[in-house]
């Protein structure tokens, strides 16, 4: 049994990455959608009543919500009653702001609920450096207000220069909630394209996280990181980039893309105010091009069947070309290590 | 082949060209059970066994192809995505 058999595409995505609105109340420097204020389009209650009933009906398993921060819209705990209605198991990325003791009783009682809150540093001097200043207190007084009534949930982290020497503590801190800890990849898209440079992990850092992941099991990555994971993490996880394969993901206005980091013109698949999802999944050109990428610059490595080629989305943010290879992945970043050239992309 | 199965609490199925896919909430996790057409989601709320529902295949299928349905299936019942009942 394995994700072989979805490499070329599945009737329906697994899982479908959901950002139900920009409208924000932070202003994070890594945030991959550049989120603040709301889209003008953005879906209405009832166009996204739609989708979910379209998700549903072609038996999508899983719907991962972000945004933006999602609770920043008025209707979306009844959009979340919606969708658990329809059989859709949630998956919410919170900045946990809006999250008080009234909100927290009532997502205790969602078993299709899982929750992820946004931490970005064990101390209040780094998270807030990332997330702004007196985050730090608010998102662990949420916390706080989650584990007290027994919400499932776990601290997100988006490894990064400055909160890497940090994730030790941060592992800690989540199981004193009962929490697992959940490590994120830097991406340089939305905002992170300006922050890369100041907040964007080293090869060293990379290379360190590498060994830090194989010794802690149970730090859950969202397999972000599959292009650095050993062979005993692999099981966990994929073993290949799945935009377009098991996964999409839903813009605000309800443009598709294959996944939350090429939010980018030439990747638009179509949009579910014209097209049924079911419709665009079959027959965007784009999400069929996802589906037949080869990074041939690495067939012949030695990791090719962990990774086959890494993250399009880093390749494109990086080169501009989604079938170059994942300029993080362990084999090029040994490579620079040693003083090699790393294989199939240019060293300027 | 004797067994009844049932979808475990959490378990999700839908049909897929290769087969049938599982998620599980626990985890999540996904299955990939290799069946072809053989199995169908309904399968696991018929009152069937594994034997009896591959006698309603308009083809006959092999004992080699029946024994390995079934041990699949036995693998997902010991890792919990199924149930016996």
């Amino acid at each position: 049994m394995s994700s072989d058999l979805a490499r070329y595409g599945l009737s329906a995505p697994v899982n479908v990455t959901w950002e139900i609105t920009l409208k924000c109340n932070l202003k994070c420097l890594h945030c991959l959608s550049d989120a603040g204020k709301a889209m003008p389009e953005e879906l209405d209650f009832g166009q996204c009543r739609l989708l979910i009933e379209q998700l549903a009906a072609i038996k999508v398993f899983q719907v991962n919500i972000g945004g933006g921060e999602p609770f920043m819209r008025e209707d979306f705990v009844d959009l979340l009653d919606l969708a658990h209605r329809n059989q859709l198991v949630t998956c919410v990325s919170t900045n946990g702001l809006l999250v008080d003791d009234s909100l927290a009783k009532h997502l205790a009682r969602l078993e299709m609920l899982y929750l992820q809150v946004s931490l970005d540093g064990a101390t209040a001097e780094v998270n807030d450096a990332i997330r702004g200043e007196g985050t730090y207190h608010k998102i662990l007084r949420a916390a706080d207000a989650l584990a007290r009534h027994g919400v499932r949930f776990s601290l997100n982290t988006v490894l990064t220069r400055i909160n890497y020497p940090q994730l030790e503590e941060l592992r800690k801190l989540a199981a004193g909630y009962g929490a697992d800890l959940r490590v994120s990849r830097f991406r340089p898209s939305g905002r992170g394209k300006s922050s890369k440079v100041e907040l964007g992990p080293d090869k060293e850092q990379l290379e360190s996280f590498a060994v830090w992941l194989e010794e802690n099991q149970f730090v859950r990555t969202g397999d972000s990181f599959f292009c650095l994971t050993s062979e005993n993490r692999r099981r966990k996880g994929l073993d290949m980039c799945g935009a377009a394969k098991m996964t999409c993901c839903v813009s605000p206005s309800g443009d598709v893309y294959p996944c939350a980091f090429l939010q980018e013109p030439a990747f638009l698949a179509g949009n579910i105010r014209r097209r049924h999802i079911k419709d665009i999944w079959d027959h965007a050109p784009v999400l069929d091009l996802l589906r037949r990428l080869d990074v041939k610059a690495c067939e012949t490595c030695s990791r090719f069947e962990h990774c086959r080629g890494g993250c399009p989305a880093m390749a494109f943010h990086t080169y501009n070309d989604i079938s170059m290879p994942d300029p993080e992945c362990l084999m090029n970043l040994r490579a620079l290590s040693s003083g090699d050239s790393p294989k199939g992309f240019p060293l300027s | 082949m004797e067994y009844w199965y049932r979808l475990a609490k959490g378990t999700s199925v839908r049909e897929e060209s290769f087969g049938l896919l599982f998620y599980t909430r626990t985890g999540p996790r996904l299955y990939f059970l290799p069946s072809g057409k053989l199995l169908r989601c309904d399968f696991f709320q018929s009152d069937m066994t594994l034997a009896q529902w591959l006698q309603t295949m308009p083809d006959p299928v092999s004992s080699v192809r029946a024994r390995s349905l079934s041990a699949a299936l036995g693998e997902l019942k010991n890792k919990g995505v199924i149930v016996e009942f």
